[in-house]
């Protein structure tokens, strides 16, 4: 130990600069023990920030996913629809209100969607009939995946056409060019009836969708079903989905609720599974990350009850030369903060250099990904950094770190001099 | 050296760092502990992701006719003897069967006063449901009286839709078995509550000898059976499919493979849970014992020296590393336990997710499970783990050269 350390050590200026440095050193006269303790450290940023990143890769496929399904990013209804779907709930105003979210920033597409629930019937005396769920779409402007890739045929191009799920098709025993009779209730009450030439199948990712819906034009529900410049939905794709609930509250300014009976439902409201997927998803990794907290704080507060036991002849010594307890004290602070900066960078190293790595590749999940097909979720997952995780699961492990030291380090204030001294034989 | 003595030592080496060594145990329970918790939990989860998929009209074990599962229509019926039971069939015993019912499913239309939604029409023996959700639902109104009972039983939600009532009429529209279109009025008997809004959509159940006659059929769609066991479904499938020629035999995971697939995938969630917790344990725990035999090199140098041999100083050290993990295991399954007795055993309420875990196939009520088998693999795993953390630091104390050692 040079002079000039412990010169410094008595105060000053430079006095925090030695301190580091000595710290520093010190770390590295057990090196073992501070690869170990170290590499804790490591493993839980490592863990962490993997976890999110791979979250956060799943949920945005996901989210895009389920939303481009049918729902959109945000749907503007009548206040009521939601909560109860009937046919008089209707937005009003339909080219107005459709014109003015059009407008807005941010809104790439905005299409109208009519639903209604009807008797189908297939074959030339009706010999077969369904109940199904009617969906009205405009061609020109719908979005929902499953009218972009027909299973059979194609989608809907002109009217007196109908596209039918899959499921519901072959419990009517119909095929593209097929004719189907349509038979429901009005808006009004009336008898609502449509005929329409089939001109295409889909299969879609929901399977209640293949079961029982048959997409109409738009203009076809609405004359069939008496709505007069009204729709049940308009569904909005936004730029990103991820401000949504930002969006559809400047759209209510916008079109100024109070005014319409027209309420504006992000994707969260309107899929309230899938927020909530994302959210259980997230609490489960926090627990993870408690957990592991808790035990690097273990593992640490054990690794500097090691170091302070022993090197007790080491600090009397230092307390004998008039380094003062606190001084001490600060340099064994310094000591796991070099440790725990040590780990963190190790972790985030690793954790970056895979994403990076993975980001553009992905990650197979092999037969696990039939499972998370069923949840809708990507097969394949492309991780991305997550800055946020990285940041806080460091803060996080430095200030434990820093916690831990405490436990051991109070022995130093009850360290005799005398006694400690004596301890190196 | 008598595994007595040898036991005896580590115990009191352990002592002589009460601090460090108490932190350990600490770490070692906190780990051991949390697993066992996460483990009834997801051991719940998949309890319950089974049970549901059995409950909604499955059993273990289906049989339909070919085809029914694509186009499902009484014409995709079969006969079923009146005398025919699962558990008459060779091979297959009374203690397998917790019971059985027959029932034809066919799409249907209801319609109230105000308005017109699709469903499945069931219908049930109500006697013979103790084996499906039917059995012992919530009810609001009464329940069925029997096959014959020309009332309906409507789910809350589908209630609500159609804007109806116990003791109001709706409208039932399907298709019989000669291809035409039926149609009848019905009363409601009741409404049920499933707890899932899915569940309450989709049924719409009446007796079976009504909806045999609105059909003009005499045949069932589907005979599910409920088995006291999963285990016991592969054997009652490979006797039913002999017994039932021409008929499709299916297990509730060929039915819903959702769950099936949650169900199989649980193992491996807990491996990965445990593999995780004992990874971050691992660092504090080889620390601590590499730095208990490098402190004691003089020590174990001078044992070597009066002729300790490599063998018993490497027992010495997995010993002690046994000892500290076998007693953290005890705290922390105790951990466990306890934790799961005091919060989790009753359930957890997951209201706030109730969206999410419908859609999982989960009651918004998740009741952990602990079993203890789940417990027992905790502790083995963990005891093997303790063995592979000490080979390293066990190793290190063999290097120890007796010389070199009293040198310093």
């Amino acid at each position: 130990m040079s002079e000039v350390t412990i010169a410094g050590m008595a105060g000053g200026t430079k006095a925090n600069d030695a301190l580091a440095t000595m710290a520093w050193r010190n770390l590295w006269r057990v090196r073992r023990r501070t690869w170990l303790t170290a590499s804790g450290v490591a493993f839980s940023v490592f863990l962490i920030v993997v976890a999110f990143s791979l979250q956060r890769g799943t949920f945005n496929v996901m989210i895009e996913n389920v939303t481009r399904t049918l729902s959109g990013h945000v749907q503007a209804q009548h206040p009521m629809w939601r909560d109860d779907p009937r046919m008089r709930h209707t937005v009003g105003n339909l080219q107005a209100t459709r014109a003015i979210i059009e407008a807005q920033q941010g809104v790439r597409t905005v299409t109208p969607r009519g639903q209604a629930f009807a008797l189908v019937s297939a074959g030339a005396e009706g010999e077969r009939s369904f109940g199904a769920q009617m969906l009205g779409m405009q061609p020109a402007t719908e979005f929902a995946s499953f009218t972009r890739n027909a299973a059979v045929g194609r989608f809907l191009e002109n009217r007196r056409e109908g596209y039918v799920g899959m499921g519901l098709a072959r419990n009517l025993g119909v095929d593209a060019g097929d004719e189907l009779v349509i038979l429901g209730t009005g808006k009004d009450g009336g008898v609502a009836a449509l005929a329409v030439t089939v001109v295409g199948l889909f299969e879609s990712g929901v399977p209640e969708l293949s079961r029982s819906t048959l997409v109409l034009h738009f203009d076809d529900f609405a004359e069939a079903f008496g709505l007069q410049d009204e729709a049940h939905a308009l569904a909005v794709l936004t730029e990103d989905a991820a401000t949504a609930e930002a969006t559809a509250g400047r759209l209510a300014a916008a079109l100024d609720e109070a005014a319409a009976p027209l309420r504006f439902h992000p994707w969260q409201a309107l899929q309230p599974e899938l927020q909530q997927m994302v959210d259980m998803k997230l609490a489960s990794t926090l627990m993870i990350g408690a957990l592991l907290m808790l035990l690097v704080t273990f593992s640490v507060a054990n690794a500097f009850i090691m170091t302070v036991f022993e090197r007790t002849a080491e600090f009397g010594m230092l307390r004998a030369v008039g380094v003062s307890p606190g001084a001490i004290w600060r340099m064994l602070q310094l000591e796991a903060l070099w440790m725990s900066l040590l780990g963190v960078a190790i972790g985030l190293g690793l954790s970056g250099g895979i994403m990076a790595a993975l980001a553009d590749v992905g990650v197979g999940l092999g037969e696990y990904g039939q499972i998370m097909a069923q949840f809708n979720m990507p097969d394949r997952l492309y991780p991305s950094f997550h800055y946020g995780a990285a940041f806080a699961m460091s803060a996080v492990m430095i200030v434990v770190v820093q916690l831990a030291v405490i436990l051991p380090a109070r022995r130093i204030r009850r360290l005799n001099v005398i006694d400690s001294l004596r301890e190196q034989e | 050296m008598s595994p007595t003595l040898l036991l005896q030592l580590s115990w009191r080496n352990l002592w002589r760092r009460k601090r460090r060594n108490g932190l350990l145990l600490a770490a070692v329970c906190f780990a051991v502990g949390g697993v066992v918790v996460m483990n009834a939990f997801i051991r719940g989860m998949q309890v319950q992701m089974a049970e549901t998929a059995v409950d909604s009209l499955n059993g273990h074990i289906k049989v339909h006719a070919p085809g029914y599962l694509d186009d499902p229509g009484i014409a995709r019926g079969f006969e079923l003897a009146s005398e025919w039971r699962p558990e008459s069939l060779d091979g297959i015993d009374a203690e397998m069967v917790v019971g059985w019912a027959s029932r034809v499913r066919v799409p249907a239309v209801v319609m109230s006063e105000r308005e017109t939604r699709g469903v499945q029409l069931v219908g049930i023996d109500p006697a013979a449901e103790g084996i499906s959700f039917v059995g012992d639902v919530a009810l609001d109104g009464e329940p069925l009286s029997g096959v014959d009972d020309r009332r309906v039983l409507l789910g809350k939600a589908l209630a609500e839709q159609l804007d109806t009532a116990a003791g109001r009429r709706i409208v039932l529209i399907t298709q019989g078995a000669d291809g035409r279109s039926r149609e009848a009025g019905y009363r409601v008997a009741g409404l049920y509550d499933a707890s899932g809004q899915g569940l309450e959509k989709a049924f719409l159940f009446t007796g079976l000898g009504t909806v045999q006659k609105l059909l003009d059929a005499t045949v069932v769609t589907e005979v599910s059976v409920r088995l006291t066991e999963d285990r016991h479904g592969p054997g009652v499938l490979q006797r039913l499919v002999n017994a039932m020629t021409g008929l499709m035999v299916f297990t509730w995971q060929d039915l819903v493979p959702t769950a099936a697939a949650f169900h199989a995938f649980v193992d491996v969630a807990m491996l990965m849970w445990f593999i995780i917790i004992m990874g971050a344990l691992a660092f504090g725990l080889i620390n601590t014992l590499v730095t208990a035999v490098m402190e004691r090199t003089r020590e174990l140098g001078m044992l070597r020296a009066v002729g300790m041999r490599p063998r018993t100083v490497v027992a010495q050290v997995v010993v002690e590393s046994m000892l500290v993990m076998a007693l953290g295991i005890c705290l922390g399954v105790a951990l466990g336990i306890s934790l799961y007795y005091l919060f989790l055993a009753d359930g957890i309420d997951l209201a706030a997710f109730a969206a999410a875990t419908e859609h999982f196939g989960l009651d918004a009520m998740i009741v952990p499970l602990l079993l203890a088998g789940d417990v027992w693999l905790v502790v083995w795993l963990s005891v093997v783990f303790g063995l592979v953390a000490s080979i390293y630091p066990a190793w290190r104390s063999v290097k120890i050269s007796p010389l070199e050692a009293l040198a310093r």
